[in-house]
């Protein structure tokens, strides 16, 4: 279902070197450089305001970095080769922290919007990968109500409906499971891992959700205060990692605060 | 059919609702202004916000209106030959109607739509509630400062409003139809002004008392986040165009009856 | 600045869409249906007062200057058409249509729907802006149109029930000349045109969630009615030379 073209899968899909931002002076990402491969399931943790948010905003050329080196599909990316832009950008799915679904559209074509309009499909393609993708999420039923009309939880499934229903080569999901109560989160990330086995394609998952994000993972990458602080397997994650990742993510599993990592002033609500 | 219908209805029962709340606003705010018990310094901290950092819309507007004014008398003299209307013509113009009344328009967008926005905002993030939960009550501490500055600075800057609109309209006279301004000066002194200054003055005074009643009504309704705060400054600025307009109407048709 | 950046590019994206004719179809005529519906009764009633208002004030002015009132009609026509009727109903597009469009586009803005629609390789400027600023210079026509109408014939009523002018006397056209219309027609296209064009840049600009979108809405509607005054000045000073 991607859009034709393979994927050496020895190359990565992205490749970043020297990623810096800056939003007025304040250093939001410095000097980040990953390498991530299709088939990956790669769970992006860190302390809220880190810079999680941006630096997804960066991979999917969303935001314009102060100085990196970005390569997306073995290609890099400008702002100039506005063709070879548009073609990264449709094989690229987010779903938004906020959810970003349009509300004068209603869920059908919501979910069609990428396939319509980044993919040029007609209507009438786009209708079984639609219903397929709101199936999958429990959401069959629901294509003609308006976002307003549902409930937190279920806009979140649109969304993520959204970004299955394209197949997208690079899937970035940003706090899939945010407020949700546990039951529901748990059958998100079961559907995420679900979504990762069967599209071969590289999967990002940001969430402060670690119970149930690390299992899914193959591979995790900690943002601290705009760093890359800890980059691997999962299964590594608690022998090898520096002292700080360990603790967050020791306190994040057991449920308890701890005093050093309590959120940045002021970060989340920016973003 | 019956669907229009319907939709006509729920409108002017909308409406109707609309108005009565804004009475109750209205005589809410009055009743809280007696005794003057409300925070001096919020007061002076929202003279400022409001009147001084209004001053360059409104002064850029006025004289606008007074240029405008000018060439637009100016198609009737030519057709009537009576140069003295371009003063006269112009200077009323400007001081009973136009100056209140546009200067009311923009200033009900600079300030009106923000009073509506920023009240709407204490209401989405729950900080009216907190007020109320603390006893304190919300039109007492946010409204009636707001209501006060809000007539105070509109007379005030119609005032200037009405002396810049003057100048724009001997300037207009004087560069761009090669008239001499005195010309101009000597149209305005024939005619009365006083009178129209002063009709000008309360026309700004009722404005203001929609502006501040409408906004903080339109504020302190809202509902649905974002999207709701955006609905209610839409709604305060519709409103208060209206109300504008029809209080301006009831003023002149009064004036012209005494 | 940002702002003027995105006007910048805005005009320039819809110029060159009104070259290649392509003006969005149905979605624009859905717009002029919307943009027109949802201002006309706001309209057509301020326009009625406004007609009342510059009767009263027009007599008192003509008592004041020339003591009769035989033109009294004509100079209202003509006052309403060049300039009373275009820019009221600009003003009043701004106040209902600029900042709906700006709390619309602003509310998009700040859910990221925008940056929704430009990973999808869809321009919002060419979705959402377009069909809105040919709709809008088309409605704005119609409800200038409409507005002078209305106010004519409010003027009518408070010239014939206050000043006892028999409607017969006030109904003469014998002041209006094509120039007139042309000032009239030209200066509601304009207004028509910027209000959406400065208020949906208004929208882009917005960030921050709900206190983003009311600061996007209220600069929507103070440059949107400031600049419809500096263009009215503008025509209406061409008009003057052009005489």
């Amino acid at each position: 279902m991607s859009t034709g073209q393979t994927i050496d899968p020895k190359r990565p899909v992205v490749q970043v070197r020297g990623l810096t931002h800056r939003i007025g002076g304040r250093r939001i990402l410095d000097d980040v450089s990953l390498d991530l491969h299709a088939g990956e399931v790669v769970g992006l943790i860190g302390p809220g305001g880190s810079g999680k948010t941006q630096l997804i905003r960066c991979l999917v050329t969303l935001t314009w970095p102060s100085r990196a080196e970005l390569r997306l599909f073995d290609k890099p990316v400008s702002l100039l080769r506005r063709r070879h832009l548009r073609e990264c950008r449709s094989r690229i799915g987010l779903q938004f922290q906020n959810f970003a679904l349009f509300d004068y559209l209603d869920v059908w074509n919501n979910v069609a919007f990428p396939l319509l309009h980044a993919r040029g499909m007609t209507r009438a393609d786009a209708d079984g990968p639609v219903r397929k993708a709101l199936e999958r999420v429990g959401l069959a039923g629901t294509e003609e109500k308006l976002p307003a009309e549902l409930s937190g939880g279920m806009r979140r499934r649109v969304a993520i409906a959204r970004v299955m229903a394209a197949a997208p080569s690079f899937a970035v999901f940003d706090d899939p499971v945010a407020g949700l109560d546990p039951v529901n989160s748990a059958k998100i990330m079961a559907l995420l891992k679900d979504y990762a086995r069967s599209a071969e394609s590289l999967v990002v998952v940001a969430t402060h959700d670690l119970e149930r994000l690390l299992p899914i993972t193959s591979r995790v990458v900690a943002v601290f205060k705009g760093r890359i602080a800890y980059d691997g397997p999962t299964h590594d994650l608690m022998s090898t990692a520096p002292d700080e990742v360990r603790r967050f993510v020791a306190a994040a599993l057991s449920g308890e605060a701890d005093p050093e990592l309590d959120e940045a002033p002021g970060g989340r609500g920016a973003s | 059919m019956k669907m229009l219908l319907a939709s006509f209805g729920r409108d002017f029962l909308d409406s109707l609702a609309r108005v009565g709340s804004l009475n109750v606003m209205f005589y809410r705010t009055l009743r809280s202004l007696f005794p003057p018990r409300y925070d001096r310094e919020e007061l002076f901290r929202q003279l400022h916000r409001i009147g001084v950092r209004s001053l360059p819309i409104v002064i850029l507007t006025a004289l606008l209106v007074g240029v405008i004014m000018v060439l637009q008398s100016m198609t009737y003299v030519r057709k009537t030959g009576a140069t003295g209307f371009v003063g006269a013509g112009a200077g009323l113009a400007v001081l009973s109607e136009l100056g209140p009344s546009l200067i009311g328009l923009m200033f009900s967008g600079r300030v009106g739509a923000n009073a509506a926005a920023e009240l709407g905002n204490m209401v989405v993030s729950e900080q009216v509630e907190a007020l109320r939960a603390l006893a304190i009550d919300p039109i007492r501490f946010l409204v009636a400062p707001r209501f006060v500055a809000i007539v105070t600075s509109l007379v005030l800057l119609t005032v200037v409003g009405d002396l810049c609109g003057l100048v724009g309209g001997a300037m207009a006279c004087h560069w761009l139809l090669d008239i001499d301004w005195r010309t101009f000066v000597a149209g305005l002194m024939e005619v009365e002004l006083l009178d129209d200054f002063i009709v000008g003055l309360v026309k700004a005074a009722a404005f203001g008392g929609v502006i501040s009643t409408v906004s903080s009504n339109y504020g302190l309704t809202v509902s649905g986040g974002a999207q709701g705060v955006g609905r209610a400054v839409n709604g305060c600025v519709v409103t208060t165009a209206l109300g504008i307009f029809i209080a301006d109407y009831v003023i002149t048709w009064v004036w012209f009856q005494i | 600045m940002a702002l003027w950046i995105t006007v910048g590019q805005m005009l320039s994206l819809s110029l060159w869409a009104l070259l290649r004719l392509r003006l969005g179809g149905r979605e624009m005529v859905r717009q002029v249906y919307e943009t027109g519906n949802r201002s006309i009764l706001f309209v057509g009633i301020t326009m009625a007062f406004i007609g009342m208002i510059g009767v009263y004030e027009l007599a008192s002015t003509m008592e004041a200057v020339l003591p009769e009132y035989s033109t009294l009609g004509a100079a209202t026509l003509q006052g309403l058409t060049r300039e009373m009727g275009p820019i009221m109903a600009g003003l009043l597009l701004a106040t209902r249509v600029g900042t709906g469009m700006a709390a619309e586009i602003g509310s998009m803005q700040v859910s990221d729907q925008i940056d929704a629609m430009k990973l999808c390789s869809v321009d919002p400027v060419e979705l959402l802006v377009l069909p809105r600023l040919f709709a809008s210079s088309i409605a704005s026509l119609g409800l200038a149109a409409l507005g002078t109408t209305i106010a004519f014939f409010s003027g009518m009523a408070v010239a014939w029930f206050g000043f006892s002018i028999l409607p017969d006397t006030f109904m003469s056209l014998r002041f209006v000349v094509t120039g007139d219309l042309i000032m009239g027609i030209s200066k509601a296209l304009v207004f028509g045109f910027t209000v959406p064009l400065v208020s949906c840049a208004c929208g882009f600009q917005a960030s921050g969630g709900s206190e983003g979108v009311g600061k996007a809405t209220t600069r929507a509607v103070v440059l949107s009615s400031f600049l419809v005054i500096v263009e009215d000045a503008l025509i209406t000073y061409i008009g003057e030379v052009l005489q």
